[in-house]
């Protein structure tokens, strides 16, 4: 349960079997390769190419209807990798000539019909002033004539003759002398008048018009048909369309990266990192290229690090919570099981309520259930913590006696009541205290905790004396800090009080001597004896960051607090609309559920984001460096389908 | 007219009013950037929406402790009788929520819609931005666990 260990390879292998090669690695999944020129895919090749461009133009076309969660998840129709191969068995060419043929008769009739469409409406416009006018303008000699549109308001009935009106726009032809026709064009143009120029053709605009909706409509029909045969095709042959073009992609992408290997004129030369336990997976592998292969573990080289892969047996989830921070680098420590039981007891006592853990634990197992193929790592990482979170939940919320807020003596069963009543041990709104106190000592151990891992990691690598003096003393004083303060609070008069009393008297000496030992120490790096005492004495002002610090835990007490009153509060005011006539039972129901949602919601997202906050900023500062690189195996990544 | 009643009511309504003013104008400050990211990439919208709800919590603390003391001198009920002390000290235990909700709901505000920039760029990186956001949301907390401590052990 930590950093897992990796160990460095090297491989020279003949050119001519490196494609065939790398697609078995990239099948295998599990070895990372450094030398790799760029790990994303590069161009497709042509045929892949016209693969994707009609999966777009199919996908534009007909638009997949997305529910709300696939904001959060990227849904893919899943395939089994037998399936995938049954698939590609079978030539696709034909399928993808016909789309194409089918995909370009589309766009051309498309284009066709916004062009009908637009001459149509021309025609329809021009029918507006007539041809048999517009042949008579055009003989006129002295005189000229203007056909247009203008505003109704505009209107200037003497000088113009109006064809056609409707509500805003008039349909005019103007006459006027030749001479005048600079004059005339200036007024018009101030009024707003658009001029419609008149072509002199055979056949009358309405009736060219009507032929033209009349092609228009039939047209349309047709491509109307074609949609419908695209449609139908789209949906039988997507998987198929798709797990092609998937291969096609990564077919091309592997010729291409095996062509950047290229090391010598007949050989490749590729170098990588495997998880030590998946060596003898990697081995297995490469024995069936022997003869064609050279292989070799090797030192890493001087200052290179290795990228980091986590291994944790029932922490697992918890990597997620690490990785958001990012990935401890070599010398860490891997954070993810030292803070699972903190991360997942500080959600509890921030969601707080027995019905939203409830809530939390069934959503996220109806996700994994339903979405499993299409999550990542990480998001399956992230709904398996939900789990654990929404169980703590529970727990925290039954002993706090918070289940949506309820009002357990209105419940109608008895024995469901009593349960209720039997596992609650704590009032947190009439007695704040207790929670508060165990928010802030909760806090304490898990800072304790970080000290205690920082000393230990400082042994490793400094030794047990200068360990000592870093961050081991520290660790001791702080214990004893805390061990004073607990015992000083416990109530007297008990058998016991006499053995407290007698531990705290101890722990005050420890506590002051710990002072001392301070200020004649953390100076030691200063030259003068008067500058080492001085940052001797500075070094206990840390001692404030830590109370700083443990005040940041009482954060837990109010959250847990602000979901449990507002699901009080939600109660409350629709036990208030109940008693409206007709309509209060609606309004009732609709506020319960509404406002439990929200509740819901919004503290399930400030639990995560706050018991992470408190990992991040008040624990890993205290023994996590972090900075380490992601291990990434070589291996398949899909656009269109997610492979089983 | 009963004074220490006013003045329990007004503090309700500062808790109100500083975490709703807080709140409207960091989720609007959020949401704004939000729409730009989403034009850009709409499936996005997921991870824009989760750092834009972190600001809006302020007013829901506010709204709580407003709550409270409605509750606490029975506003809904039959009113129980307000000292002019009680009232008073009521209206200073609403003030913690009230100052804290204004200014760190605008800046949370504001580093959600940094952060929601940033999901523009690196949507991986979603995570980081709400922590980075939840830093300012501290301050809204602790005025809330103060205000709370206040009121419950105000005597009317």
């Amino acid at each position: 349960m930590s950093v897992a260990g990796l160990q460095k390879v090297q491989i020279f292998i003949l050119q001519k079997k490196t494609p065939e090669f790398l697609a078995g690695l990239q099948e295998l999944g599990v070895l990372e390769i450094t030398n790799l020129q760029d790990s994303a895919p590069p161009p497709a090749a042509e045929l892949a190419q016209r693969y994707q461009k009609i999966l777009r133009f199919l996908g534009e076309l007909f638009p997949r209807p997305r529910g709300f969660i696939e904001n959060f998840i990227q849904v893919k129709p899943v395939v089994k990798k037998a399936q995938a191969a049954e698939i590609l068995k079978n030539n696709s060419g034909q399928t993808i000539a016909l789309l194409e043929k089918l995909s370009t008769e589309w766009r051309a009739q498309t284009a066709a019909l916004k062009q009908l469409a637009d001459a149509a409406q021309k025609q329809e416009l021009y029918a507006c002033f007539g041809l048999a006018r517009a042949k008579k303008a055009a003989k006129l000699k002295q005189a000229g004539a203007l056909f247009g549109q203008i505003p109704v308001k505009k209107l200037d009935a003497e000088k113009m003759q109006v064809l056609r009106s409707d509500e805003k726009t008039a349909f005019v032809q103007i006459i006027f002398l030749r001479e005048d026709e600079t004059a005339v064009r200036v007024e018009l143009a101030e009024s707003g008048f658009t001029e419609v120029t008149l072509p002199l053709q055979k056949r009358e605009y309405f009736r060219e018009a009507v032929s033209l909706r009349w092609r228009f409509n039939k047209l349309s029909r047709k491509n109307a048909e074609l949609r419908q045969r695209l449609a139908k095709i789209y949906a039988a042959e997507y998987t198929r369309l798709a797990v092609w073009t998937e291969h096609l992609t990564q077919a091309n992408a592997l010729r291409q990266w095996s062509a950047g290997l290229a090391a010598t004129e007949k050989t490749s030369f590729l170098t990588g990192w495997i998880p030590l336990a998946q060596k003898k997976k990697l081995r297995q592998y490469l024995e069936k290229f022997s003869g064609d292969l050279y292989w070799r573990e090797v030192e890493p080289d001087e200052g290179e690090e290795p990228p980091i892969l986590l291994r944790n047996g029932a922490a697992t989830p918890l990597e997620a919570v690490t990785a958001l921070y990012g990935m401890p680098n070599n010398k860490d420590l891997d954070p993810s099981p030292f803070m699972a039981p903190f991360f997942i007891v500080f959600y509890g006592l921030c969601l707080s309520d027995a019905g939203y853990g409830l809530l939390l634990l069934l959503f996220a197992v109806f996700l994994l259930a339903r979405f499993f193929a299409n999550l990542t790592k990480f998001g399956k990482k992230l709904l398996v913590l939900n789990i654990y979170c929404g169980l703590s939940t529970i727990v925290v919320g039954l002993l706090t006696g918070s289940v949506f807020g309820l009002d357990f003596n209105i419940l109608p069963w008895p024995a469901v009541k009593n349960f209720f009543w039997s596992v609650k041990i704590i009032d947190p709104m009439a007695n704040p205290l207790p929670l508060l106190g165990l928010s802030v000592a909760l806090g304490a151990v898990q800072m304790l905790t970080g000290l205690f891992l920082r000393w230990i990691l400082d042994i490793r690598q400094k030794g047990f004396g200068e360990a000592f003096l870093v961050s081991g003393c520290w660790f001791v004083f702080l214990l004893a800090i805390f061990g004073w303060a607990v015992l000083s609070l416990l109530p007297a008069g008990r058998s016991w009080s006499p053995a407290a009393a007698l531990l705290a008297g101890i722990l005050q000496y420890i506590v002051m001597g710990g002072a001392v030992f301070m200020i004649l120490t953390q100076g030691r790096h200063q030259k003068s004896p008067l500058l080492k005492l001085g940052s001797g004495l500075l070094s206990l002002y840390r001692l404030s960051g830590y109370v700083g610090d443990l005040l940041s835990y009482t954060r837990l007490f109010a959250l847990g607090l602000v979901t449990a009153v507002m699901a009080l509060v939600i109660n409350y005011l629709a036990a208030l609309t109940g008693g409206i006539p007709v309509i209060g039972l609606g309004v009732m129901i609709v506020i319960l559920i509404f406002g439990h949602v929200l509740d819901f919601l919004i503290n399930m997202l400030g639990s995560f984001v706050h018991s992470a906050r408190l990992q991040y900023v008040e624990y890993f500062s205290k023994f996590f460096e972090g900075g380490g690189r992601f291990f990434q195996p070589f291996s398949w990544q899909t656009k269109y389908v997610s492979l089983e | 007219m009963d004074i220490g009643l006013m003045c329990a009511i007004l503090g309700a309504a500062l808790a109100l009013g500083g975490g709703g003013i807080g709140s409207s104008v960091g989720v609007g400050l959020a949401g704004e950037v939000a729409a730009g990211v989403v034009a850009e990439d709409p499936d996005k919208f997921g991870k824009t929406l989760l750092l834009q709800a972190l600001p809006g919590t302020q007013g829901i603390y506010g709204f709580l402790v407003a709550f409270w003391v409605i509750l606490k001198v029975n506003l809904l009920g039959g009113i129980l009788p307000v000292s002019n002390e009680a009232g008073l000290q009521i209206l200073f235990a609403c003030l913690p929520v009230a100052i804290n909700g204004v200014v760190s709901g605008i800046y949370q505000g504001r580093i959600a819609a940094a952060g929601i920039a940033m999901v523009g760029r690196k949507p991986d990186e979603t995570g980081k931005g709400l922590i980075l956001a939840a830093m300012a949301e501290t301050y809204a907390v602790l005025g809330l666990l103060l205000s709370i401590l206040l009121l419950m052990n105000i005597q009317l």
